[in-house]
């Protein structure tokens, strides 16, 4: 384990966006799923250590964040934002060299992502999206990172080059956090999963298992949201225009299986596996 | 794979318009500089009995209340002007860029501070705050400089901080504090050249608003004085003249003019100019 959040609240202007999160980053990938506005990339700024807790602690190698040496901690840790992360100013052999400052190593990582050398003195507005988003992955993979911290990496792309920048993601010595909507993304790259709704984290598993039979019905909706081809249309279940409610399940005003026990906020508790925050989780899994 | 290299857009309409302004302020900039080669007599060579003659083959822009060639003044005083302008300019953009590229990426009580002094300065008019600090020193081009840039470097404070915040949220700033890049780094490498266009175009802009502010503190006896060639110099020393030799305003007055829109459409098209996703790809 590279990273533990323990009970991390984060916010903005001191109003919390992200409640109580407590989640490790293990060995073969985790992800990040929710939709937007959930709290994802609140969480990922403050495990790169761009954004302080309110409250709670995030360590590194058992460090806490507060007092680790940063030095080691930027090396280890990289992001990987959207293809758009670039500076329009900077040619991509200085993009990819920022961190590294060594201009020599800049042709093999550009080899390392699929990319021609040779358009190393490009711009970022001269390349196509998949082009950038492979120089964003060499710009990360320059310090040697231990783990990187994917955040929508290929949500601008279309699908025949996502496909391509899966492959070499997969092909990547770090470990990933991959914070995602793409649940397709998640079930190919990451082994656990954790469902975040309104800033919690409503349900965490086994990636596989989660996606087949969530126990959570917000997972369920979500997966069930999935458009597919020649299948089933996809399904908006429940009220997915209401707001999430500020007392008790916060999903409970979508929810279609809501109670009246639903006003007490429900406790993370394993089932079938996983760690799920639903009264209703039995009723969800059988259904 | 074969790499097809980037070429330029052909210029177009707003670019053609600020080749235009270049080139005509690349002339009113020559003609300052060459000044003693390019007028017809000497500067500040009062002949009484040619005073206020009309424009002719022999003095084309006429001649002012002292007999002095009035080309030949305006040609020397664009010397000044241009200086005061450039100088005023690179002062406020200076103190405003940094203070304001500063206060948009730190943030925080840095940015709280360093605006309130901004709106402080901003209290006052400008040109009421120019006149002030003109009159409490003495009347020079160094005073209209320093008038002058005291009241506007907290507009490039201002613009410099809104683009300086706006940029310090993008991914590409939050990559490079992830590379452990230094924050100085971050400011100098990403911040300033991303926040810095809509800062060059406002100078451009700015460029005539300076030299007609200079023109108006020397008009009001407050700026250059004899027997130093200056535009508004000359303006404020012609100006009883006005209905019966309409020559000596006139052409002085034209200068700022068309310096003035120079540089104004020299703006316009830098803020296209300057645009990095120019760049195509045939």
């Amino acid at each position: 384990m590279i990273l533990r959040a323990d009970g991390v609240t984060l916010g903005y202007g001191g109003r919390p966006v992200v409640h109580d999160v407590t989640l490790d980053i293990t060995e073969g990938g985790v992800g990040l799923i929710g939709e937007s506005g959930s709290g994802k990339t609140t969480l990922a700024r403050a495990f790169l250590g761009l954004l302080r807790p309110m409250s709670g602690t995030i360590t590194f190698n058992g460090k806490d964040l507060r007092t680790a040496g940063m030095k080691a901690f930027r090396k280890a840790v990289q992001p990987v934002f959207q293809a758009e992360s670039l500076d329009p100013r900077m040619s991509v052999a200085r993009s990819i060299a920022e961190g590294s400052r060594d201009r020599a190593a800049v042709p093999a990582l550009m080899e390392q992502v699929g990319l021609d050398p040779a358009l190393a003195a490009r711009r970022p507005h001269q390349l196509s999206g998949g082009q950038r988003q492979r120089v964003v992955i060499a710009r990360a993979l320059a310090v040697r990172p231990e783990l990187l911290i994917l955040d929508e990496p290929t949500s601008a792309l279309d699908v025949t080059v996502q496909a391509r920048i899966l492959e070499l993601l997969e092909g990547l010595d770090a470990e990933r956090l991959l914070i995602t909507h793409n649940l397709a993304v998640v079930e190919r790259l990451c082994r656990t999963s954790h469902v975040l709704f309104a800033g919690r984290v409503v349900e965490s598993g086994p990636t596989g298992e989660l996606l087949r039979r969530p126990a959570h019905p917000y997972t369920l909706a979500l997966r069930d949201a999935v458009p597919r081809l020649g299948g089933q249309p996809p399904v908006a279940r429940g009220r997915t225009e209401a707001a999430p409610a500020s007392e008790g399940c916060p999903f409970r005003l979508r929810c279609p299986l809501a109670v009246p026990e639903c006003e007490s906020a429900p406790e993370p508790r394993e089932v079938a596996g996983r760690k799920v925050a639903c009264h209703r989780a039995e009723l969800v899994l059988s259904a | 794979m074969t790499v097809v290299e980037p070429r330029r857009r052909l210029p177009r309409m707003p670019d053609r318009l600020a080749a235009f302004g270049a080139v005509l302020l690349v002339l009113i900039v020559a003609s300052a500089l060459f000044a003693p080669w390019l007028a017809p007599y000497e500067e500040n060579d009062p002949r009484p009995l040619d005073k206020l003659l009309e424009p002719s083959s022999s003095h084309w822009f006429g001649t002012d209340h002292v007999g002095r060639d009035i080309l030949t003044q305006i040609l020397y005083g664009g010397r000044t002007s241009l200086a005061i302008a450039a100088a005023v300019l690179a002062v406020s953009a200076l103190v405003g860029v940094t203070l304001g590229v500063v206060a948009g990426y730190a943030g925080g009580w840095i940015r709280d501070v360093i605006m309130r002094i901004t709106d402080i300065f901003l209290a006052f008019p400008a040109l009421l705050l120019s006149l002030a600090l003109a009159v409490v020193l003495q009347p020079s081009v160094t005073t209209v400089i320093l008038a002058i840039a005291v009241t506007w470097w907290p507009w490039y404070a201002r613009l410099s901080a809104s683009v300086a915040a706006s940029v310090s949220t993008r991914s590409y700033v939050d990559a490079a504090r992830c590379l452990g890049v230094p924050a100085p780094v971050i400011v100098w490498r990403h911040v300033l050249p991303n926040s810095i266009t809509p800062v060059l175009v406002q100078l451009s802009l700015d460029a005539g608003g300076v030299i007609l502010t200079a023109a108006a503190l020397s008009y009001l006896g407050l700026g250059a004085h004899e027997p130093t060639a200056e535009w508004g110099l000359m303006v404020q020393q012609g100006q009883a003249l006005f209905t019966t030799n309409w020559w000596v305003v006139t052409f002085p007055g034209l200068a700022i003019l068309v310096t003035a829109f120079a540089f104004n459409v020299l703006g316009e098209g830098l803020r296209s100019a300057l645009d990095p996703r120019r760049t195509v790809i045939r």
